[in-house]
């Protein structure tokens, strides 16, 4: 299958740390998988997201984008095809209003104006923000200027979707609806490529593929039902394996086997009940 | 934290409808019409001496402060904010009427004596102090009343836009418009985050002690200093992320933009280009041909 993202032996320290952030870190991601990197504070997660969309140069080892390596002079192409949600919703909210904040993106890539109505309009009625278009940002709420954050990049009609911890500072009702609009998004672009950095493992259970970060090093890779079989190494890197698997981990020992493509605790509920 | 002027009221007008470029330039229009000289010559003792022509002055305030009020109404804007915000002027006019009591600022007395202070050696107080206090006030006023109009009608989106519109000739000698104007418009956009975080920094640091209100001077300047730098800290860690925000969204201030918003000029723009342009005109013209209408209705001169 063709690769979205190609990260081999890729090092990176911060001027003056004595630390390395990332220290050898390897991985592939299918192109149009929903990838969740999960990690502690400080295992280098940021990072890592800060190098894949170009914002952290003199790194060693390689990057690959889409087929392509990056560097100084791929990054500016790069970029046009890479989207970034960040973690701080009133940080990265350019324009005055809803509307301009989505239209940000697209006049950068200099989209003629006539076209430039139409594609805001069309992502704010994705996002759910289609009546808040003239508002200001001081009267939209974390998640709503998630939603927008989203609308701005998925306007750009990007191929990988990097989410830096988008919903770590929203409450849960923001948290949720922000999940289930990049479920929404998932489904009706299956070609999109979903990277998700996160702490939350409760998500990382719906992804295709699940890499864990500790100190820097990939820790764990894989399906999340065979990722979260490591209960003791997860716990060690401080995090902690959602109740379903906790709970089907549990009934192995005890003798009773499920099959691994359960990830929900209603459909564990039925299995069971059967 | 109170600011009432300066502040868009979003509602229905005329007047909000009005292109910004447009109302920038009608300010600038209305304003030199305020603050023109309106002189006239005189002869005392065979010299020519000019002097103020207060009688014109008062009839062209008076017209401006009615066309002011008249916009006000077609605005659909309250008169109680704009006089909540004088409430600083009375003071000034009145210092201002000490020093020209004290210090007349008048070549020739034209309005006749006041009174006279016998206990300052009959000192001679003409009308003219009072007039020239008063001018100062009705520039003032007129001033705040054009400014209140402009910015309660233009969103703070529109006038960057026009500011950047004027200074686009400037880009011929390299001056950055499109980037400035960026910059205003997302100072502009960061001023209720900013305040969110003053009232979050300053509570922080009340719960630990600091006081902003209690103590002498330095105290208070202490205290400021303990709200201040942790409001740079954020300030400046907000900037970065959303610089890296900017630059993941293909951000370049050299490389071609288009506009999300689009500004056309239309028939009310036009009219009110006209209409303050005429204004400004007629009054350029009243001085330059020394225009005196008080003379020519009346055969003398009244004042």
């Amino acid at each position: 299958m063709e690769k979205a993202i190609e990260v081999n032996g890729l090092s990176y320290s911060y001027q003056g740390g004595d630390k390395k952030a990332l220290d050898g870190v390897s991985f592939s991601v299918d192109r149009g998988s929903y990838t969740c990197i999960i990690g502690h504070n400080g295992s280098g997660k940021s990072t890592l997201a800060k190098v894949l969309i170009g914002l952290l140069g003199g790194f060693k080892g390689e990057v690959k984008l889409l087929g392509e390596p990056l560097n100084r002079r791929t990054i500016v192409s790069l970029r046009r095809r890479v989207g970034i949600v960040f973690q701080n919703p009133d940080n990265q909210f350019v324009g005055s209003t809803v509307g301009d904040d989505i239209a940000f993106g697209l006049e950068n890539l200099a989209m003629p104006q006539s076209e430039m109505a139409k594609t805001v309009h069309e992502f704010a009625l994705a996002t759910g923000m289609e009546k808040e278009l003239e508002v200001e940002p001081s009267s939209l709420s974390g998640g709503q200027k998630q939603r927008v954050a989203l609308a701005g990049v998925l306007a750009m009609s990007p191929d990988i979707m990097i989410l830096d911890e988008a919903t770590s500072m929203l409450d849960p009702k923001g948290k949720g609806e922000i999940d289930s609009l990049i479920h929404k998004i998932k489904k009706s672009k299956p070609e999109l490529t979903i990277l998700s950095i996160t702490h939350d493992l409760e998500e990382a259970s719906h992804a295709d593929q699940v890499i864990v970060l500790n100190e820097g090093k990939v820790l764990l890779s894989g399906e999340p039902s065979a990722v979260f079989e490591y209960e003791e190494e997860l716990r060690e890197a401080h995090l902690e394996v959602p109740f379903l698997y906790r709970f089907i981990r549990a009934l192995k020992q005890e003798g009773i086997e499920v099959p691994p493509s359960l990830n929900s605790l209603e459909s564990l509920e039925e299995y069971l009940c059967r | 934290m109170n600011i009432t002027i300066g502040r868009y009221i979003p509602v229905q007008s005329p007047l909000h409808r009005i292109d910004p470029r447009v109302k920038i330039f009608c300010l600038i229009a209305l304003m030199v019409a305020c603050f023109l000289p309106y002189n006239r010559v005189i002869n005392v003792d065979g010299v020519d001496k000019e002097v103020t022509y207060w009688a014109l002055s008062a009839a062209i305030y008076g017209v401006m402060f009615l066309i002011c009020t008249i916009l006000f109404l077609v605005g659909r804007l309250s008169f109680g904010k704009l006089f909540s915000s004088m409430k600083s002027l009375w003071f000034t006019v009145a210092i201002l009427l000490v020093i020209y009591i004290l210090v007349p600022n008048y070549t020739v007395p034209t309005l006749g004596i006041a009174f006279k202070v016998p206990a300052m050696n009959n000192w001679t107080v003409y009308w003219d102090s009072f007039a020239g206090a008063g001018r100062i006030f009705f520039r003032l006023v007129l001033t705040m009343m054009l400014t209140f109009l402009l910015t309660a009608t233009t969103k703070p989106l529109e006038l960057t836009y026009a500011f950047e519109w004027y200074l686009s000739p400037l880009k011929i000698v390299k001056f950055p418009s499109a980037e400035v104007a960026m910059t205003i418009s997302i100072a502009l956009t960061f001023i209720p985050t900013l305040l969110d975080d003053v009232n979050r920094i300053s509570k922080a640091q009340a719960s630990r002690g600091a006081s902003f209100q209690k103590g002498g001077f330095r105290r208070k300047v202490v205290g400021l200093t303990s709200l201040i730098i942790p409001l740079f800290v954020s300030a400046f860690s907000r900037s970065e992320d959303l610089a890296n925000a900017m630059i993941c969204r293909s951000y370049d201030p050299k490389g071609k933009r288009t506009r999300y918003r689009a500004y056309r000029f239309h028939l009310i723009d036009l009219f009110a280009f006209l209409f303050c342009a005429a204004l400004m005109a007629l009054a350029i013209t009243m001085i330059a041909i020394r225009f005196d209408p008080f003379l020519s209705w009346f055969g003398v001169s009244l004042l």
